[in-house]
C-alpha cells in the first residue's frame, strides 16, 4: 500500500524484486544505484553475508516523478533468496505496492525459480493478497551465459497464469534490461495508484 | 499439514527417553500440588476414574493420528489404559510415602479423589505415547512398483499432490535421497490416478512421477509450496482455465488441526530437534486435494502417446552405479537398444516440464540395457541410483519438444497493460538517451562502391508442382573461393581506437593482421589465439561481403570452440576492413555484439594509408542451385519459425554433392540466390582445422537491417550435410529464434 505524506505531497511505493538466491535482484539494485544520479537516489543499504549473498534485503529509495502533485519516491527493496530466510521474505513483501521476479535463465536453475514464485504466492496468500492484484513483472535474468532455457520456456514455468505480465531479458550485472524492468513496474504502480486517466505529471529525475 | 503416519519412533531411544522424562514429570507435579494442598478434593464417584479418561483417550486418538482404524484405535486405548493404570498407581505410591499413609488410603486421591492427579496422569499418558502413535497409522497397501503398473480408469480424476516444499539448492540430491538416505518411498495410488487423468493410457502404463519427499530446514518451518498454474485464485478468462479449474484444482480445504502437533510443540517433543527425522509426507487425503503445476503443464500439453524423447547417453551416464555393470560405463551406451541414446515417452517427460525438472523411473528405460552388461540385477541397480530416477537433462528435452507444448503460454500474444501508456518512464539513467530508431536497412549509396556489384534484385524463381532444373548459369560446382592468408601487420593505430570503444568488454589481446585482400581487426578473449580468431574472419569475410544477397552488417558465427562476431569496420564491407572478436562459449554475447557494431560504425579510417585497402570485389552469385521439393517435416517446421514471421519452405539441391538446402523465406519471396551463398558460407564454416582453437561453426547468424538470416549446417549421418537457411524479419526475440531454429533443424534432420 503506498504511504503518501500530505504535508510533504509525498507518496512512497514499494517496489520488491524477489526471486531464487543469486538470481541477480542485489544486482539489479546496485545498477540502478550506480545509473541514477545523485539527485535522485539516497544511499543503497545492504545487508549481505560473508559471501556477499543477502542476509537480509537491500534497499534503495530512489525519486521518480511527480504526478498530480505528489512526488512519488519508490522504495526499492531485494529479498534474501535463500530458502531459509522466508521469514525475511515475508517481511519484506508487507506492504508491496510492486513486484519484480528476478528468474535466474539457467537451466540448472529452473526449480529454483520454480520453487520461490510459489513461495511467493504463498507469502502473498498470507498477507490476504495475490499476484492477481499485484503489478508485477517478470526479468528473466542471466540472458547471456550459454547454458540458459529459452525464452518459450521461461515462460512457460513462470508466466503462464491467467493473467500474463510484461517479461524482460536482462544481464542484470552489465545493466541490460534492469532498467526497461523497474521502468514497467514502477509505470504499472502508478496505474494501479492513479488510475488510467492521465495525470498532470512532471518528471523530476 | 504434516502427517505423523509412519513415524512411530518405537526404536529411537530419544523418543523412550522423553517417555520416561514426563512419566516422571507428571508424577512429580502430582506428587507435588498433593503435597502443597492435599485438601483440594472433589466430590467424584470412583467410576470417573474409568470413564473419564476412557473417552478422552478415545476422543484423542483419532484426532493424533490420521486414518486411524478400529485396529489401532484399540490398541492405542489399551496403551494408554495400561499408562494411565501405571501412573495412577506409581502416585498413590508416592502420595502413600510422602502423607505416611497406607497404599490403599493413597489409591482413593491418586485416582480419582485428588483432581489434578487425574489430569496429570491423563495429560502424562498422551504424552508418553506421542512419540509412539505413528506406529498406529495404516500403512501403505500397494507398493511402488504395482501401484505404477495398476492401469488407470477412464475418467480418473484424482487432485494431485502438491510438489515438494523448498529445499536449499545444495541440498538438490538431498531430497531426491529422500529423508535418511532411504530408497524411494512407496507411492500412493493417487500417483497414478494423477497421469491418469491427463496422459493415454499407454503412457501411463510408464511408472507415475513421483514428488520428492519432503525435507523440513531445522532453522524455519517449511514453506508450503503454492500452485502456480493460472487458475491460482485468478478468474479464469479462458476456456482452458475454465478447465484447468474444474474440479480437481481447487484450493484444498483447511486441514483439521492436528491436535498431536500441537502437543508436540507445546510440550517441545516435535520432530524439530536434531536426530530427529524431518516430516514426511503429507496424508494422502491432503495430498490427493491439493493443486498441482504439474498436471496443469500436462493439461495444457496433450502428447501423442508414441511420441519420445532422445537423452544422449552420455548426459546421464554419471548418475549410473559405477561396478553395477560388467563393462566400463563408457562402454555401455554403445550396448543400448538404440546406441548412446536413451529413449523417453514424452507422456512421462511432459507432465513434469511446469517443474523445471524432469526425472524418469529407472524402470522406465531399463529394458533399453541389454541384460548381458548387467553385473548385478537391474533392481539392484534402481535401489543404487538416486531415488530409483534417472534426472534428465532438462535443455535436451526442450529442444526435442512441439512448439505446441509451451503454446498455452506463448501464444497468447504480446502483453498489454492497460493505461501504462499514462506515464512515462519513471527512471533515466546517467547517459540516458532517447531509444534510437529501429535501424533501417540504408540502400547502397554512391559512397559504396560494393553495392552496385551486389544483385539488384532477387529474381522470382517460378515453382511448379513438378520442380524442374533451372538452367544453371553456371555449371562449374560452387567452390569455397581459395583464401590466401598472409599476416602483415599493420600499424597499430585502427586497433587501438577500436580498443577504446570496446573497453566496456573486458579484451584480452588486440591485433590487426591482413589477411586475404582483407584487414582484420580481432579481439580475442582469454584463451583464444588472435591468430586463430583473425584466420576464421579471413576466411568467412570475403563470403559474406561478395557473395551475400544484401549487405551483411553483422554476423555471428558459432562453433563447438567458440563464437566469432564479424562487423564490417565502417561504412560496410567495402572499406576492406572488418572487426573479428573471438569468444569462448559463455560470454555476454549480446552485449559484445552491441559493442562491436558502435565501434566498428564509430570507426573511421583516419589516414590516406589506411583507405587505401584493397576492396573486395563482389562476385555476383551466378550458380544456380536445382530445386528439390521441401521434405514433408518442410511445413511444421516453418510453423516453428513464428519468430521469423510467415514463411514458406524452397529447397534446393546443389549440383556437385547434390546435397540439399533447406530454405525458409517470407512468402513470395525466392530462394535461388539464398541457396547458393548459403552453401558457400556453410562450406567455409565447415573448415574446422584452420580455424583452430575455435573449431568449425555449425550455425551463423547474419543481421541486415531489420532481417535475420539463420544458416545451420545439419547432421548427416552419410552424404552431404544438407543445410537450413532461414530469413525472415528479425523480431528482436533472437533468443526465441535461434530456438525456434534449432526446432526445425531438429525436424528436418528426423526427416
Amino acid at each position: 500500500m503506498a504511504i503518501i505524506n500530505y504535508s510533504q505531497k509525498v507518496i512512497n511505493f514499494k517496489v520488491v524484486y524477489y526471486g531464487p538466491g543469486v538470481a541477480g535482484k542485489t544486482a539489479n539494485l546496485q545498477h540502478i544505484h550506480k545509473s541514477l544520479p545523485d539527485a535522485s537516489k539516497g544511499s543503497m543499504i545492504s545487508l549481505a553475508a560473508g559471501d556477499d549473498r543477502t542476509l537480509f534485503f537491500d534497499f534503495l529509495p530512489v525519486s521518480a516523478l511527480t504526478v498530480r502533485g505528489f512526488t512519488a519516491k519508490f522504495q526499492l527493496y531485494t529479498v534474501p533468496g535463500q530458502v531459509y530466510y522466508n521469514m525475511t521474505r515475508k517481511l519484506v513483501l508487507r506492504g508491496a505496492d510492486g513486484m519484480v521476479f528476478v528468474a535466474d535463465s539457467q537451466w540448472d536453475r529452473l526449480r529454483d525459480n520454480v520453487e520461490s514464485f510459489r513461495n511467493l504466492e504463498e507469502n502473498l496468500r498470507e498477507y490476504n493478497t495475490s499476484l492477481d492484484e499485484m503489478p508485477y513483472v517478470i526479468q528473466y535474468n542471466k540472458r547471456d551465459l550459454e547454458n540458459i532455457a529459452p525464452l518459450d520456456y521461461m515462460e512457460f514455468l513462470l508466466n503462464r497464469r491467467a493473467r500474463r505480465v510484461p517479461s524482460f531479458e536482462a544481464v542484470a550485472v552489465n545493466g541490460d534490461g534492469v532498467f526497461d524492468t523497474l521502468n514497467t513496474v514502477s509505470r504499472m504502480v502508478l496505474v494501479g495508484e492513479f488510475g488510467q486517466e492521465k495525470g498532470e505529471h512532471r518528471e523530476t529525475a | 499439514m504434516a502427517s505423523f503416519s509412519g513415524t512411530s519412533n518405537l526404536t529411537k531411544p530419544w523418543a523412550w527417553l522423553a517417555a520416561l522424562a514426563v512419566f516422571g514429570l507428571a508424577l512429580a507435579s502430582s506428587t507435588a500440588l498433593y503435597v502443597v494442598n492435599p485438601a483440594v478434593k472433589m466430590p467424584l464417584p470412583w467410576w470417573t476414574a474409568v470413564v473419564a479418561p476412557v473417552l478422552v483417550y478415545g476422543l484423542v486418538l483419532p484426532l493424533c493420528v490420521p486414518r486411524l482404524r478400529l485396529g489401532g484405535w484399540l490398541i492405542g486405548l489399551s496403551t494408554l489404559a495400561v499408562l494411565h493404570v501405571g501412573i495412577g498407581l506409581a502416585t498413590a505410591w508416592l502420595y502413600a510415602t510422602v502423607g505416611f499413609t497406607s497404599f490403599e488410603q493413597a489409591l482413593v486421591p491418586a485416582l480419582w479423589g485428588f483432581p489434578p492427579a487425574l489430569v496429570l496422569a491423563m495429560v502424562g499418558s498422551l504424552v508418553m505415547t506421542l512419540p509412539f502413535l505413528g506406529a498406529l497409522a495404516p500403512r501403505a497397501a500397494v507398493p511402488r512398483q504395482r501401484a505404477e503398473a495398476v492401469p488407470p480408469r477412464a475418467g480418473a480424476v484424482k487432485k494431485p499432490r502438491q510438489a515438494p516444499e523448498i529445499v536449499p539448492a545444495k541440498d538438490r540430491q538431498a531430497w531426491a535421497r529422500g529423508p535418511g538416505g532411504a530408497g524411494p518411498a512407496p507411492a500412493a495410488p493417487a500417483t497414478v490416478a494423477r497421469v491418469a487423468s491427463s496422459v493415454p493410457a499407454e503412457a501411463v502404463a510408464a511408472p507415475a512421477v513421483e514428488e520428492p519427499p519432503v525435507v523440513v530446514l531445522p532453522d524455519e518451518p517449511a514453506v508450503h509450496a503454492a500452485p502456480l498454474s493460472g487458475v491460482n485464485g485468478a478468474a479464469p478468462d479462458t476456456a482452458e482455465a475454465d478447465e484447468l479449474t474444474a474440479g480437481s484444482y481447487d484450493l484444498p480445504p483447511a486441514a483439521v488441526p492436528d491436535l498431536r502437533q500441537a502437543l508436540s510443540e507445546l510440550f517441545g517433543t516435535s520432530t524439530a530437534g536434531p536426530g530427529v527425522e524431518p516430516t514426511l509426507e503429507p496424508p494422502d487425503e491432503l495430498v490427493a486435494d491439493e493443486p498441482s503445476f504439474t498436471a496443469a503443464a500436462s493439461a495444457e500439453a496433450p502428447v501423442a502417446p508414441e511420441a519420445v524423447v532422445r537423452i544422449p547417453f552420455d548426459r546421464v551416464v554419471g548418475q549410473l552405479p559405477p561396478g553395477a555393470f560388467r563393462v566400463p560405463l563408457e562402454q555401455v551406451g554403445a550396448r543400448l537398444l538404440e546406441a548412446e541414446t536413451l529413449v523417453v515417452p514424452q507422456a512421462v517427460v511432459v507432465p513434469q516440464l511446469g517443474e523445471g525438472v524432469v526425472q524418469v523411473a529407472w524402470e522406465v528405460v531399463v529394458e533399453q540395457f541389454p541384460a548381458a552388461v548387467f553385473a548385478v540385477g537391474p533392481a539392484e541397480v534402481k535401489e543404487r541410483i538416486v531415488n530409483g530416477r534417472l534426472l534428465l537433462p532438462l535443455d535436451e528435452i526442450v529442444r526435442q519438444l512441439p512448439p505446441d507444448v509451451f503454446a498455452a503460454s506463448i501464444g497468447r500474444g504480446p502483453v498489454e497493460v492497460p493505461g501504462i501508456e499514462s506515464f512515462p518512464a519513471p527512471f533515466k539513467p546517467l547517459g540516458w538517451e532517447a531509444p534510437p530508431e529501429p535501424d533501417v536497412v540504408e540502400p547502397a549509396s554512391a559512397a559504396a562502391p560494393v553495392s552496385p556489384a551486389l544483385p539488384p534484385a532477387i529474381p522470382e524463381l517460378e515453382r511448379s508442382p513438378e520442380p524442374e532444373p533451372v538452367p544453371v548459369a553456371a555449371e562449374a560446382p560452387v567452390q569455397v573461393p581459395a583464401i590466401e592468408t598472409r599476416y602483415v601487420a599493420l600499424p597499430q593505430g585502427n586497433a587501438e581506437k577500436l580498443a577504446a570503444l570496446l573497453a566496456p568488454w573486458e579484451t584480452a589481446a588486440l591485433d590487426e593482421v591482413q589477411v586475404g585482400d582483407f584487414a582484420i581487426i580481432s579481439v580475442s578473449a582469454t584463451g583464444l589465439a588472435g591468430s586463430a580468431v583473425a584466420a576464421a574472419a579471413g576466411r568467412l569475410s570475403p563470403v559474406i561481403a561478395r557473395r551475400a544477397p544484401r549487405p551483411v552488417e553483422q554476423a555471428t558465427l558459432r562453433g563447438v570452440g567458440g563464437t566469432l562476431v564479424l562487423t564490417p569496420v565502417g561504412s560496410g564491407w567495402n572499406t576492406g576492413m572488418a572487426l573479428a572478436v573471438g569468444v569462448r562459449p559463455g560470454g555476454s554475447l549480446a552485449r559484445l555484439e552491441m559493442l562491436a557494431r558502435r565501434a566498428a560504425a564509430a570507426h573511421e579510417p583516419s589516414s590516406p594509408a589506411e583507405s587505401r585497402q584493397t576492396l573486395p570485389q563482389t562476385v555476383p552469385t551466378t550458380a544456380r542451385f536445382d530445386p528439390a521439393p521441401p521434405p514433408p517435416a518442410a511445413a511444421a517446421a516453418a510453423e516453428d519459425l513464428e519468430a521469423f514471421g510467415p514463411l514458406t519452405a524452397q529447397s534446393y539441391r546443389e549440383p556437385a554433392s547434390g546435397a540439399l538446402i533447406h530454405c525458409f523465406v517470407p512468402p513470395g519471396a525466392s530462394a535461388a540466390e539464398l541457396a547458393p551463398f548459403a552453401w558457400e558460407l556453410a562450406q567455409a564454416m565447415a573448415q574446422g582445422p584452420q580455424a583452430g582453437p575455435l573449431g568449425s561453426f555449425h550455425s551463423a547468424v547474419l543481421r541486415s537491417g531489420r532481417e535475420r538470416l539463420e544458416i545451420r549446417r545439419l547432421p548427416s549421418a552419410a552424404g552431404p550435410a544438407p543445410v537450413l537457411v532461414v530469413g525472415g524479419a528479425d523480431t528482436g526475440r533472437p533468443g526465441l529464434a535461434r530456438l525456434q531454429v534449432e526446432r526445425a533443424a531438429v525436424r528436418l534432420s528426423a526427416a
